[in-house]
């Protein structure tokens, strides 16, 4: 890991219009990011985590321009990828690519694996012709999989092995960033620590850096360098994964910490857990003031009154609450 | 006393490839107030094991091909249709895994919780309605009364779920089966329908089958976990033994292969290789054989008997026969995990 930034989100903002009524008004909005700011370095790990709805798988669709940002910006490598054209950004696409959630639904059923992979050197231009036969063979094998495999159709495989082939086609770049959204949730759990351990061996060879979205805390935790905890499309926490577990200083994420079951009868037995009470307001119309006010067990005055920003508590474990 | 005992379960499903063995031979039992895990991967048979109980397997093409399934002493295998429909939703309650798809959308809340009620009980139509708002209270849903007027798309996942569990628990089931009850919602409020069962349990004396795929759920609510693999019970005991004294290599493999949130070094998760059983043609010997790193010949042609460890505690792996290598687990020992 190298102190080079490889992306630096600042102020990002996602809105999704709700059109509705007369002439399709647009009334109301959703928030789905509410203005996240981040950096990330080169051949880190840094978690996203926060329930559904959070507004995390969102945050990594608008970071690779899949939507298009309301406001803020995503430096990729000193470039805010707003500003460019869609040519330009053909070239940064090459650097950044995405492992998506649901292995079944992320695949075209009906090409072969070969095609689903060389699909990616022909849009750019990277090998033709045998040279691109042999690359394909080359990506199965580095996620597991072997040369048969590329004339066979998504169909055939199981869950884990889609997911490979959904990691060998973002590899077929040789991108620097990736955008993992959920890699490993649709997957049984014997599974996930195969997928898992690959991530990290590719990261070691390759020098990969990924931005790692997910629910699972205690697998984020084990994958990330960093993690950054978001609620109703904001930072709440940001720091290194073991001063997260260890020191963790939002009530938000000490009650999602609380609420993970550690798979140990005797801790489990001794834990004293933070149960919050009700769910996530709904991201159209979110409270005022801290979001996370309306659960939050500490919640003062001035909490639904002014926003909390993100301040530094010492050694880069930033912080956006009123009480720290 | 043993409130449900199963006895050699098989279930089958018939389809155009052939014998589908989801279940082979599963023997268990859960005494009264006690809460039981059956953990295991996607197809290991987790689910068609309880569907079986409630005797919800689709005819055809599945069908339960032997065994006997006891509840307080009555067979449920053999009971008429008409006699089964008095016990689901009366001396046994189910939760199912989604509650976006197991409540009816067209129906009110209060017109699907009074149903069970005006069908086993035969009570009239207010006193059921107060006593479903009873029960929505006791599983924390405010304001009950305005909340059974309303439709099911009106509440959030975990709102419906603990709706789902006040209408298994109307009738005071003397059996609750619990489904992936929270795998479908977010970890603080899988913390808030946990903590609502283990109060159940503790209050009304209910006993429980949870079915999950996470090991954490079940330390913190279960006295006794079962462990599935392809069709079969590969290990049973105490929560204690299962956690603490594993035997089986699958159950070392789960115990090895999720990341411990407690956990301080960053230690590689140890995966299982390979994939499930296909249960088409359900391998002749062991049916980990193929994926256990401690495998023998002879756990290739013959399927290993159950070795008792001790009062509650059983596994079925050829390793605890007196003759062959002593294996043991290591690993996620907690000592090493926390140094």
């Amino acid at each position: 890991m190298s102190n080079e930034v490889i992306l630096e989100v600042n102020n990002l903002v996602k809105h999704f219009p709700i059109n509705e009524g007369f002439l399709s008004r647009e009334n109301k909005k959703v928030h789905a990011v509410n203005g996240i700011s981040f950096k990330l370095h080169q051949g880190e790990t840094l978690g996203l985590v926060g329930e559904s709805g959070c507004g995390k798988s969102t945050a990594g669709r608008t970071i690779i321009r899949l939507y298009e940002a309301t406001s803020g910006e995503a430096k990729f490598m000193g470039r805010n990828i707003y500003d460019l054209s869609k040519k330009e950004m053909m070239t940064v696409r090459r650097d950044m690519q995405m492992i998506f959630q649901d292995p079944y639904a992320s695949l075209n059923p009906r090409m072969t694996v070969g095609d689903i992979i060389g699909e990616a050197l022909d849009i750019h231009h990277l090998a033709s012709g045998q040279k691109r036969t042999n690359r394909i063979y080359e990506l199965l094998e580095t996620v597991g999989l072997n040369s048969e495999h590329a004339n066979r159709f998504p169909h055939e495989f199981s869950g884990g092995q889609r997911q490979r082939i959904g990691i060998a086609r973002a590899l077929a770049v040789n991108p620097k960033l990736i955008i993992c959204d959920e890699p490993i949730s649709a997957l049984d759990v014997s599974i996930q620590a195969q997928i898992v351990n690959m991530l990290e061996e590719l990261q070691e060879q390759l020098g990969l850096t990924y931005l790692f979205i997910a629910h699972d805390l205690s697998m984020v935790k084990h994958i990330s360098h960093r993690i950054a905890v978001m609620y109703l499309g904001r930072i709440v926490e940001i720091t290194t994964s073991q001063d997260l577990y260890d020191h963790p200083m939002h009530p938000y994420t000490q009650a999602l910490l609380s609420a993970i079951p550690i798979p140990d009868p005797d801790v489990e037995l001794k834990r004293s857990r933070i149960v919050l009470e009700g769910g996530v307001p709904s991201p159209i119309d979110p409270p005022s003031g801290c979001y996370f006010r309306t659960r939050c067990p500490k919640a003062q005055q001035q909490c639904a009154q002014t926003t909390p920003e993100l301040k530094d508590c010492g050694n880069g474990h930033l912080v956006a609450c009123h009480l720290v | 006393m043993a409130l449900l005992e199963v006895e050699n379960l098989s279930t089958s499903f018939y389809t155009y490839a052939g014998e589908v063995q989801s279940v082979s031979g599963v023997s268990f039992h859960v005494d009264e107030g006690e809460a039981v895990g059956i953990v295991g991967e996607s197809g290991c048979g987790k689910s068609v094991t309880v569907q079986s109980i409630m005797r919800l397997i689709p005819n055809p093409p599945g069908k339960i091909k032997n065994g006997q399934i006891r509840l307080a002493g009555r067979d449920l295998v053999r009971l008429p249709e008409k006699e089964m429909q008095k016990i689901r939703g009366k001396e046994i309650g189910m939760i199912f895994q989604d509650p976006m798809t197991s409540l009816n959308p067209v129906l009110t809340i209060g017109r699907q919780m009074t149903e069970v009620l005006q069908h086993h009980e035969g009570i009239g139509k207010n006193e059921a309605l107060g006593r479903a708002a009873k029960y929505l209270t006791m599983v924390g849903i405010s304001n009950p009364e305005r909340r059974l007027k309303q439709y099911p798309h009106e509440f959030s996942g975990g709102m419906r779920q603990r709706v789902m569990i006040a209408m298994a628990l109307l009738c005071n089931p003397k059996l609750l089966i619990a489904d992936e009850p929270t795998t479908a919602l977010d970890v603080t409020i899988q913390a808030q329908i946990l903590e609502l069962m283990k109060d159940l349990k503790d209050k009304v004396n209910t006993s429980i089958i949870l079915i999950t795929h996470d090991l954490g759920v079940v330390a913190g609510l279960c006295s006794r976990i079962i462990v599935m693999y392809g069709g079969k019970i590969v290990e049973m005991g105490s929560t204690q033994d299962i956690f603490k004294d594993p035997r089986h290599p699958y159950t070392w493999g789960l115990l090895k292969s999720v990341p411990r949130l407690d956990a301080s070094k960053r230690s590689k998760l140890v995966p299982i290789v390979g994939s499930p059983p296909d249960l088409l043609n359900p391998p002749k010997g062991c049916g980990f054989a193929a994926r256990c790193p401690h495998a023998m010949k002879i756990c290739e042609t013959q399927p290993p008997a159950y070795t008792d460890l001790n009062e509650k505690h059983r596994a079925a792996c050829w390793l605890l026969h007196p003759d062959a290598p002593k294996v043991t687990f290591n690993g996620i020992d907690e000592k090493e995990a926390r140094s």
